[in-house]
């Protein structure tokens, strides 16, 4: 979609809702795709920024094989707008692929912060930040993984 | 804890969150920014809660990083209410001497979330991937597609 001056404004909570999309429609295997720009920008971790939305639909092509199941515990979201920005924070649960298990605040993986700018009813950036090692399985590197804590 | 807290502006609460990642990269003391009563997240350590706790994590984490540096002036933050979330790179050198680079490597994009009253951090979560070295490669399908 072309900008232009007179984008469509949106309320707070039109911009919240269309993050709450993203997750909801994610979770129930509904595509969610259209809730990009054709121009979005989409950042995960360990991943080449994609640029414009066949990237994105790659990036998330890639990512799926690493998942049976995932779920976003939305309703304990904390989401921070201003301006353009919903920042989403909180914490998944699901199946990887090879069968493990995660739940975020029960192992390391499962914690994650989206930032997003929606404009003009559209997601224009996402960019996804967390610890992709949702399995709990690269844990030698950090010394302190080794003691007892862990 | 009072219950009656100074009221802070947000350009307050951005100083605050601005002072800690500068005196980070400066290998300054930081822990008078933070509330005693903090907690703190950081992957693959999961959640530190006082801080005593906090600083035991800061100094697991510093035993693995020699050096950062947080590109302060392409910051993005986003205000409402006590919550500040900065959003932004860094580029810096592993404890075995791997450099990271946000933009070269994988690793050195972040977010923070804090929640800053009475003058003091009471929460800072730290989003990011900690694998700085860009070593955890072989498990993501698309980089192993890619190495193959």
């Amino acid at each position: 979609m072309p900008t232009t001056t007179d984008d469509t404004v949106m309320a707070p909570e039109d911009r919240k809702s269309v993050a709450v999309s993203y997750f909801k429609l994610m979770d129930a295997g509904e595509e969610f795709l259209h809730l990009f720009d054709d121009h979005a920008y989409v950042y995960f971790p360990k991943h080449a920024p994609a640029r414009g939305i066949k990237q994105v639909e790659q990036l998330f092509a890639d990512l799926w094989p690493m998942f049976s199941s995932i779920v976003h515990d939305n309703a304990y979201f904390n989401y921070i707008v201003a301006d353009d920005f919903v920042v989403a924070e909180g914490m998944t649960y699901g199946e990887l692929a090879d069968g493990t298990s995660w739940r975020g605040g029960v192992g390391l993986g499962g914690r994650f912060c989206n930032v997003f700018e929606i404009r003009d009813g559209k997601i224009q950036r996402l960019h996804i930040y967390l610890d992709p090692d949702y399995g709990d399985k690269d844990t030698a590197r950090y010394p302190w993984l080794g003691e007892e804590r862990a | 804890v009072s219950l009656t807290l100074t009221p802070m502006a947000d350009e307050q609460r951005k100083a605050i969150a601005l002072e800690y990642l500068k005196r980070l990269d400066r290998g300054e003391d930081f822990f008078e920014l933070f509330d005693d009563n903090a907690q703190l997240y950081f992957p693959k350590w999961g959640l530190a809660n006082g801080i005593e706790e906090i600083k035991a994590a800061f100094a697991a984490i510093a035993d693995i990083i020699s050096a950062v540096t947080h590109d302060y002036a392409y910051f993005n933050y986003t205000h409402a209410g006590d919550t500040v979330v900065v959003e932004g790179t860094s580029a810096g050198r592993t404890a075995d001497g791997t450099q990271w680079r946000a933009g070269v490597s994988h690793a050195g994009r972040w977010c923070d979330v804090f929640e800053i009253r009475d003058g003091r951090i009471q929460r800072l979560f730290i989003y990011l991937d900690p694998d700085y070295a860009d070593a955890d490669i072989a498990r993501y399908p698309w980089l192993a597609a890619a190495a193959s």
